[in-house]
């Protein structure tokens, strides 16, 4: 069987049933209404429904996933953000970022879960390891925090870095200076003793 | 769902999308982005999941694969944690004692004290208000002479039980692998008993013995003829590696003498540490080769003592933590010894944490001889060293060291007027006791440092602040082209809450010993040279929320 589908921008794409079915929303349609007419998908525009189409052919025999096992137990969600990206998943991801987000809203609008996973490890992915800074610059956001909230959460920084100076200082004698000099008792140091055991 | 104006970019993604690529990263991470933008900041603020990631990521927790944990919705584990965490900061406590026959040897892992006596050896849970199980105690059978055994070792999380013991002639050693709730050998271990050598000249009574469990690997550390460190595959029931730590090596560093204390820590399956007076060396198992001879891959230096050469020994806080967490990672309990579900002897961990340890604290220190009439007491000089990991990895058993040498360093001042002991908790916190006689009584001072979570992450973040401390030690690192490991240092701790613990009455004999762990504070006493009582404070809160399990 061949389902027609079309994008907001009006074209018609025909795929096989079974690489459809991987959306949930269309799978609800073809078991709602059946396959008659073609469905609109009016959120969804056609360079990203390519892509779409392309990842689904691909996936077109994987299990469907089972509703526990996405939003289920701790241990399946854990599974879940374990699961390894296999290479060609990648390669197909690796695209500019517009279209990574494009592809994400569409994953999610049409319900294909393991596509909108890939799409979020991946910007999860991009974001590891990287500052504040390096965030907003990588993905244009701006810093929309008024200067009281933006000082709010510097104060924790602030107190930071006044103990550090302290340490600096007292590091300041050189290699071989004691960071904190502590009173050692002469006698003590004579009677030393292992620790029980 | 509405159309999104404009491009799609990261901030006109809906929340549902947001929260689902926040939901692979790491509670620090979930932290970090709070500070990108409103509409981050809001949307973690609102989800239950989002706080509950961060919480788990303050106490140091990860999510276990277990369900059962799974069967408590987010709300209420959250709740769960944000009661610990306020216990912690107040320091509530709810005290329990229990009387034990005189005991020789003990061991701690996983909530679960063991104390070893002539025949018997008693097991004490301790309670718990995070993993919801009360004070229990049961014993099972000693079969060796408690004057033969040199240490023991537990890992409740393998329901393992390990003597290390000698035989009535001095000549052989051995180490009895045994089921920690029942009187029975090991299920999982191959051979009950593996001898670990044959030393050429009958090894001392009185020497410092160390047995660590990481998953399947079991190291220990002993003097024979010379200081030795053999790591044992315990479930396959042969010697993995065996070093000599010999005389050569110590005269480098000092002359060997019967005080000097040292030990042995596992860094991962695949590293350890050997702290020496002045210096820890780090020693590595060439990757995917087991039979091969681990070799010294770094050394690190600590800042040099005074002119007079002050020699404390190297405490390192935060094992059984890594030894916990490893073993953990091997699945669910029923995984590991489906035998034991069915007893369920052994606490299950309702919250799914699992203790993922990123701190290493080493401290020099002395202990004053105790002179009899007087209790013991630990005189503590130098400052507390703590290392941070600076990451977390997937599979833990093959951290790199850069891991670790690059993490935070931290010194941590201490009273220096008083003699206290310290421990540090896998948060990074740091527990600080001090011992007084008071009256007939001893009154003991906890009290809390804090190496602030955050203002470590915000430390990781600046590469200006990133200081070098020099290496001190014996030989450079030859891995490094600057010469030595490099060690971060972190902000200072900052001083939390205190409170005071009084025994009401203690005799001239008796001395503390003091255990913590992520919800207890023990205190051993021991009467020469036996264990007499336990004193548990388990920290949680006092006026309980009527948890819904």
């Amino acid at each position: 069987m061949i389902v027609s589908l079309v994008s907001s921008d009006g074209k018609l794409y025909q795929v096989d049933e079974a690489v459809a079915r991987r959306s949930g929303v269309i799978y609800t349609v073809l078991e709602d209404i059946g396959n008659q007419k073609p469905i609109p998908l009016l959120n969804v525009p056609s360079h990203v429904l390519k892509q779409v189409i392309e990842y689904c052919e691909y996936h077109r025999t994987d299990p469907l996933p089972q509703d526990a096992e996405w939003s289920g137990p701790a241990r399946a969600e854990l599974v879940r953000r374990k699961a390894v990206v296999s290479d060609w998943d990648k390669k197909f991801i690796d695209c500019d970022q517009t279209l990574l987000f494009e592809i994400i809203q569409a994953a999610s609008y049409l319900d294909i879960k393991p596509l909108l996973d890939l799409g979020c490890k991946t910007v999860a992915n991009m974001m590891t390891g990287k500052s504040v800074e390096d965030i907003r610059a990588l993905f244009h956001i701006e810093n929309d925090f008024t200067p009281e909230e933006e000082t709010a959460m510097q104060v924790e920084r602030s107190e930071f870095e006044s103990l550090y100076n302290i340490m600096i200082k007292s590091m300041a004698g050189g290699v071989n200076a004691p960071v904190t000099s502590l009173p050692i008792p002469g006698k003590a140091r004579r009677r030393l003793r292992a620790p029980h055991y | 769902m509405p159309k999104s104006p404009g491009p799609a970019t990261m901030r006109n993604l809906p929340l549902e999308i947001i929260l689902r690529i926040f939901s692979f990263l790491d509670g620090g991470q979930i932290a970090r982005c709070t500070e990108i933008c409103v509409y981050f900041k809001d949307a973690i603020e609102r989800s239950t999941a989002m706080q509950y990631a961060i919480k788990l990521a303050i106490c140091g927790y990860s999510e276990s694969h277990d369900d059962h944990v799974s069967s408590k919705p987010v709300a209420t584990r959250l709740n769960q944690l944000e009661c610990h965490i306020r216990a912690w900061n107040n320091l509530d406590w709810v005290e329990s004692f229990v009387t034990i026959p005189n005991a020789r040897f003990k061991a701690l892992s996983r909530g679960i004290f063991v104390l070893v006596n002539p025949d018997v050896v008693t097991c004490v849970q301790l309670p718990s208000f995070l993993r919801d199980v009360p004070l229990r105690t049961w014993a099972i059978e000693n079969p060796v002479d408690v004057d033969f055994i040199y240490c023991v070792a537990a890992d409740a999380s393998q329901d393992l039980f390990v003597i290390f013991h000698r035989s009535s002639n001095f000549l052989h050693s051995f180490l009895r692998l045994q089921s920690l709730s029942d009187s029975v050998p090991h299920p999982r271990a191959a051979l009950p008993v593996l001898e670990v050598l044959v030393a050429s000249t009958p090894v001392r009574q009185k020497s410092i013995s160390m047995v660590q469990i990481i998953g399947h690997l079991l190291g220990v550390f002993h003097y024979f003829d010379a200081a030795v460190l053999q790591i044992w595959d315990w479930s396959a029931g042969h010697r993995v590696a065996s070093l000599q730590l010999g005389s050569n090596y110590w005269e480098e560093v000092m002359p060997l003498t019967s005080s000097m204390p040292l030990s042995f820590a596992f860094l991962s399956g695949t590293s350890f540490i050997i702290p020496t007076p002045n210096a820890v060396d780090v020693y590595r198992f060439p990757p995917g080769s087991w039979d091969a001879t681990p070799t010294r891959i770094a050394s690190f230096g600590l800042p040099p003592e005074d002119e007079e050469g002050f020699i404390g020994w190297i405490q390192i806080q935060g094992a059984s933590s890594i030894q916990e967490a490893w073993s953990s990672l091997y699945g669910s309990d029923d995984d590991i010894h489906p035998h034991h579900s069915r007893s369920s002897r052994l606490p299950r961990n309702p919250l799914g944490a699992t203790n993922n340890c990123q701190y290493i604290g080493l401290r020099r220190q002395t202990h004053s001889n105790p002179p009899p009439g007087i209790i013991y007491v630990t005189r503590f000089y130098a400052p507390l060293h703590v290392f941070r990991q600076s990451a977390t990895y997937e599979d833990p058993l093959a951290i790199p060291w850069d891991a670790w040498s690059q993490g935070v360093y931290a010194d941590a001042p201490l009273s220096p007027e008083n003699p206290t002991e310290v421990h540090l908790l896998h948060t990074g916190r740091i527990v600080e006791v001090l011992h007084e006689i008071h009256g007939p009584g001893l009154r003991t001072s906890i009290s809390l440092l804090d190496l602030n979570l955050k203002r470590v992450e915000l430390c990781d973040m600046r590469k200006s602040h990133s200081d070098v401390y020099p290496v001190g030690g014996i030989t450079p690192d030859p891995y490094s082209s600057s010469g030595g490991a490099r060690i971060r240092t972190s902000p200072l701790p900052m001083r939390g809450s205190s409170r005071t613990y009084m025994k009401p009455s203690i005799s001239d004999e008796e001395w503390t010993e003091t255990w913590v762990d992520d919800e207890h504070i023990m205190f051993v006493e021991w009467s020469e040279q036996e264990a007499v009582e336990l004193a548990i404070l388990t920290v949680s809160p006092v006026n309980r929320h009527s948890s819904n399990s």
